[in-house]
């Protein structure tokens, strides 16, 4: 090793905490003030490079990101959102309810199922009990409301620059 | 928290917000945006633009999460997409990643402001203001950098990540940033210690 004075890599590693294995950089270190002053200015360097004070972002910015990204739908507040989810789930158990109770199942769906052409007795339900297509329906009812919620909620696409 | 703890966490979170959820997109954000924030702030020369760079980051990561892969860490991939907003920003400003500013001591008006503001400390003895005014000298030669190194510094120091993981941030091979870390801190040491010594005879 050349010693008159320490490499700067030496100084840098030293100065980030990794101990040197040669003993002759500690000798070097003891008696010269040049490389110590150096080891000394890249400490202070170090901790100045660690120091993040002046990062800073507006306090909303996860606010203002959500909203830009479109995940948030615009115009709907919370309050509305949740009406909405309510009102679908109970317009569904309404709707499914009246058809039970009225047992007006088979006699309503003969007369929804003519207009998209289809023969009812043609339909495939050999299996499936009157309380399985009570169930079916009740379901798709029920899926109907839910994808209303989303219809009555459109998002904007998000605005980036 | 463990590695494997983190990749865990980490696909539960992006399972979550392609699921939709609102509440773990502002998870993901509040994880990540110290990172982002760090190198676009240290990127962006113009205070007026870091902020909604740090915002298309996000948004730009909101659209392309669905085809991370996990072939790298999550800090990695956002690590990245923040440094190419960052460098797209300065390719259409003209600026030069690699170009060297290193010889030019001095900043403009708005860069001191910059500066200036940024080194707010609330404590008052004469060593900790002492400290803060080497910060700010610190900052203003940091941004005399060229962007490259400025990244490299920024990832290995406020972001304590591996040369692996700014190797693979930047593109670069790890030599190669081994090499920008060691000239960048040598140039910055030397240009603070030329600052100071004037002033140490005076005192």
């Amino acid at each position: 090793m050349d010693m008159n004075h320490l490499p700067e890599e030496t100084l840098q590693k030293i100065a980030e905490g990794k101990r040197p294995t040669d003993k002759a950089v500690y000798r070097h270190l003891d008696h010269c003030g040049q490389c110590r002053e150096s080891l000394s200015a890249y400490r202070e360097l170090l901790a100045g490079l660690q120091d993040d004070r002046g990062f800073l972002l507006s306090a909303d910015f996860a606010d203002q990101v959500i909203q830009k990204s479109g995940l948030r739908r615009e115009g709907v507040p919370g309050w509305l959102d949740t009406f909405l989810l309510v009102a679908s789930i109970c317009s569904g158990l309404a709707v499914t309810g009246y058809y039970l109770l009225k047992s007006a199942f088979f006699e309503n769906i003969g007369n929804v199922v003519p207009l998209f052409r289809v023969e009812w007795h043609s339909l495939p339900t050999s299996g499936i009990s009157q309380n399985g297509l009570m169930l079916i329906f009740a379901f798709i009812i029920l899926l109907f409301f839910g994808l209303m919620d989303r219809f009555l909620r459109p998002g904007s696409p998000p605005r980036t620059r | 928290m463990n590695a494997d703890n983190q990749i865990d966490d980490d696909r539960q979170l992006v399972g979550d917000i392609l699921a939709g959820s609102e509440e773990a997109f502002r998870r993901f954000i509040e994880r990540y945006e110290r990172l982002v924030c760090h190198l676009v702030f240290r990127l962006v020369p113009n205070p007026a633009d870091q902020e909604e760079i740090c915002q298309e980051v996000f948004i730009r990561l909101y659209k392309n999460l669905r085809n991370f892969r996990f072939d790298c860490k999550l800090s990695t991939y956002v690590g990245k997409v923040a440094y190419h907003c960052a460098i797209n920003y300065l390719k259409k400003r003209k600026i030069p990643l690699y170009g060297d500013r290193l010889g030019s001591g001095h900043d403009g008006p708005g860069e001191e402001t910059s500066a200036g503001r940024e080194g707010i400390c609330l404590k008052t003895p004469e060593s900790i203001a002492l400290e803060s005014e080497r910060n700010i000298l610190l900052r203003r030669e940091i941004k005399n950098l060229p962007p490259i190194y400025r990244a490299v510094i920024t990832l290995y120091h406020l972001d304590e990540m591996s040369y692996r993981e700014i190797s693979d941030i930047l593109e670069l091979p790890e030599g190669t940033v081994k090499s920008y870390l060691f000239r960048g801190r040598k140039l910055l040491k030397e240009k603070i210690t030329a600052q100071n010594e004037p002033e140490e005879l005076w005192i």
